[in-house]
């Protein structure tokens, strides 16, 4: 009999012990989700420096300024890494304006377009307005280069006499 | 007295016979769900673009079932950014506001923690609550376009 309560008592701690695990069981579950988005890089154009002609004197010659001169108006472009562009010469004014609504020819526009940051070894090439410039990238480290050039007509001899001016606008998109 | 005794027997045998089946129940009382995956959407390269966890409806959402008034671990295994598909990267960003938590799914009662770190809470009456996380993503302006992805894993623990 006192056999007995002892395998009683056994039998009761083993009861205790299996609720104690079980409380103490850590429950662990996991969830992973995806994380994601869509990037566009960045395209920016700037004015790299205006196109300024030099001083032309009434009834006397027009000037030419080439895409590859100092004096060439520039854009510079930043985008990213060796991206491929397309450039669009939105407006190329026909004319400046100058005082009371006088006005002045230009045309014969002509540009380069470099990875690097000089156009001393580039041979223009002609761009009418509304023009496109396809097939060219950035650089490795997402810069590029447009210079444009442009002949001024020759004044009249009745041109009436101050500063003329117009803008040019240049769209850069990534194809 | 013998006849007792085997009564006795035969009650324990069946409560020891009981107590496995009660452990085995025990681990379907904690569950996580996703509701919603982290979306940060369109990027534009050089723009960070941060997701509170609230002002969305693209940040990644979890569903925790547990038993009720128990108190229950997270821990998130945070990317610390997500790669393209020609190996650019996007890095991302968590800071102490980053993640929630809301007893009823709404944006006006979730309170905010960091997932960085651990983070206990006690499960409600109904023993569900929801989580809520965003981040920032930051890409770089030199980023190719195309599309970035990464993983972001909830781990809850109960005792």
């Amino acid at each position: 009999m006192k056999g007995m309560s002892s395998k009683i008592a056994l039998t009761v701690a083993a009861i205790a012990f299996s609720g104690a695990v079980a409380n103490a069981q850590t429950l662990t579950s996991v969830a992973t989700v995806s994380v994601s988005a869509t990037v566009t890089a960045s395209l920016a154009a700037t004015n790299g420096g205006n196109l300024n002609f030099p001083a032309v004197i009434q009834g006397g010659s027009g000037s030419t300024i080439l895409a590859s001169a100092s004096g060439a108006g520039k854009v510079n472009i930043v985008g990213a890494n060796n991206q491929g562009i397309t450039i669009t010469a939105t407006t190329l004014p026909s004319t400046l304006a100058g005082p009371s609504s006088s006005t002045i020819g230009i045309g014969t526009y002509q540009y380069c377009y470099s990875q690097n940051n000089t156009n001393t070894a580039c041979s223009p090439t002609a761009i009418a307005n509304a023009g496109t410039i396809t097939g060219q990238a950035l650089s490795g480290t997402g810069n590029g280069y447009l210079w444009i050039g442009a002949t001024l007509a020759a004044p009249a001899a009745s041109q009436t006499v101050g500063s003329y001016s117009a803008n040019m606008t240049i769209t850069v998109t990534a194809p | 007295m013998f006849t007792l005794m085997r009564s006795r027997l035969a009650v324990f045998a069946l409560l020891l016979l009981a107590a496995p089946a009660v452990r085995a129940q025990s681990p379907s009382t904690l569950r996580v769900n996703v509701l919603r995956q982290l979306e940060f959407g369109s990027l534009i390269g050089g723009v960070d673009a941060p997701m509170a966890p609230a002002d969305s409806k693209a940040t990644a959402l979890f569903e925790i079932i547990g038993r009720a008034g128990a108190t229950v671990q997270l821990t998130f295994t945070l990317p610390a950014e997500m790669i393209g598909e020609g190996g650019g990267r996007v890095g991302l960003a968590f800071g102490s506001q980053s993640a929630a938590y809301s007893v009823n799914e709404s944006n006006v009662d979730n309170i905010a923690f960091d997932p960085r770190a651990p983070f206990a809470l006690k499960l409600p009456a109904n023993g569900r609550v929801v989580v809520m996380i965003g981040g920032v993503a930051r890409p770089s302006r030199q980023l190719i376009s195309g599309r970035y992805t990464g993983t972001l894993s909830l781990s809850v623990t109960s005792q």
